[in-house]
């Protein structure tokens, strides 16, 4: 458990840490139109507004996918304490699959904007490219969520059978 | 429960999805070697590569990762089917955690690996796998990881509701 554990904490980290670099590369590129990338598209005029609006909106995703993370650590260490069930422990799942599931439908929806407003030319600094990502975070977080319910009756159960003996 | 049942059509409709993709893509490769469809009209970089036989190791060991990775979603899916009839504590269903558990993780690793390697073969002129993201592997990777910890987690509560019912 402690090994799978580190090895969670490990990938867990990278991700976050690749986000992050990801979102400050978006962010500089096209709120402060500084061409990190070098690809030229600063040159001529500003960035569209809405194409700020989308950047931040990405990074209020990442920081959804933070929390959601940040709860899931948490019901880490509820496991490795051997903290199968408690109600604090329903509470996890049930807000990391919330803040999973918000993230990624947040995140579909934004990578579907190029399609419907039809500008490709600032693609590569929005990261559109992880759709499959997004899907992948609001089926887990549909997981988590449906979870939490399965924790509540090993609560329950527990708490009989601590009664009973 | 509501969200098992959503989780339960998601991920059916995300396996019918897979599978028809992998069927186009069969389809596709067929018509392109018996030469009924011309490559050039649809893939310039890979009419170079239609008769070196590394294409279609990669493709075959890239299709036994996506078969890996939906048998893992059947699982997951059977698993949903579980918690929708509220049967819990079935050992059939925490051996489908752990099984989902095990396809993702082996499936983040290996595409990840196999893209890599496909990329640097075929000099990054096109991507044989449906997506090379990193985070996508490695986000895999790490809930497959989890899922197996869930499953190890209900393995006891399932002997402290065994336990239960026998002191009862």
């Amino acid at each position: 458990m402690k090994k799978l554990k580190i090895i969670i904490y490990i990938l867990f980290g990278a991700l976050l840490i690749g986000l992050l670099v990801n979102s400050i590369i978006s962010i500089s590129g096209l709120l402060f139109e500084n061409d990190i990338l070098n690809v030229g598209h600063f040159t001529e005029k500003d960035v569209p507004f809405y194409l700020k609006i989308i950047a931040i909106l990405k990074l209020v995703t990442l920081l959804l996918f933070c929390v959601g993370i940040y709860y899931l650590i948490k019901i880490l260490k509820m496991f490795t304490q051997g903290l199968y069930f408690s109600n604090s422990l329903e509470e996890l799942f049930r807000q990391s699959g919330r803040y999973l599931i918000l993230s990624g439908s947040l995140g579909f929806l934004l990578n579907l904007t190029p399609f419907i407003i039809q500008d490709f030319k600032y693609i590569m600094y929005l990261n559109f490219d992880s759709k499959s990502l997004y899907i992948a975070l609001t089926i887990i977080g549909l997981f988590f969520y449906a979870f939490s319910r399965i924790i509540n009756q090993g609560n329950f159960l527990k708490q009989e059978n601590e009664l009973t003996i | 429960m509501k969200s098992a049942k959503t989780l339960h059509s998601i991920l059916s409709i995300i396996i019918y999805l897979i599978l028809l993709v992998i069927a186009v893509g069969i389809i596709m490769l067929v018509l392109f070697l018996t030469g009924i469809l011309d490559t050039s009209t649809i893939f310039n970089d890979i009419t170079e590569y239609l008769k070196d036989p590394s294409l279609y190791v990669f493709m075959g060991l890239i299709l036994i990762v996506y078969g890996i990775f939906v048998y893992g979603l059947c699982q997951l899916r059977a698993a949903a089917k579980g918690f929708i009839s509220h049967q819990f504590y079935d050992i059939n269903h925490l051996k489908n955690l752990s099984i989902a558990g095990k396809c993702f993780v082996l499936t983040g690793t290996f595409a990840w690996l196999f893209d890599g390697l496909s990329s640097i073969y075929f000099q990054s002129k096109f991507s044989l796998s449906m997506n090379d993201k990193t985070f996508m592997y490695l986000f895999i990777i790490a809930i497959g990881l989890f899922i197996m910890i869930i499953g190890q987690a209900l393995n006891d509560a399932r002997q402290l509701k065994e336990e239960n019912e026998l002191t009862i």
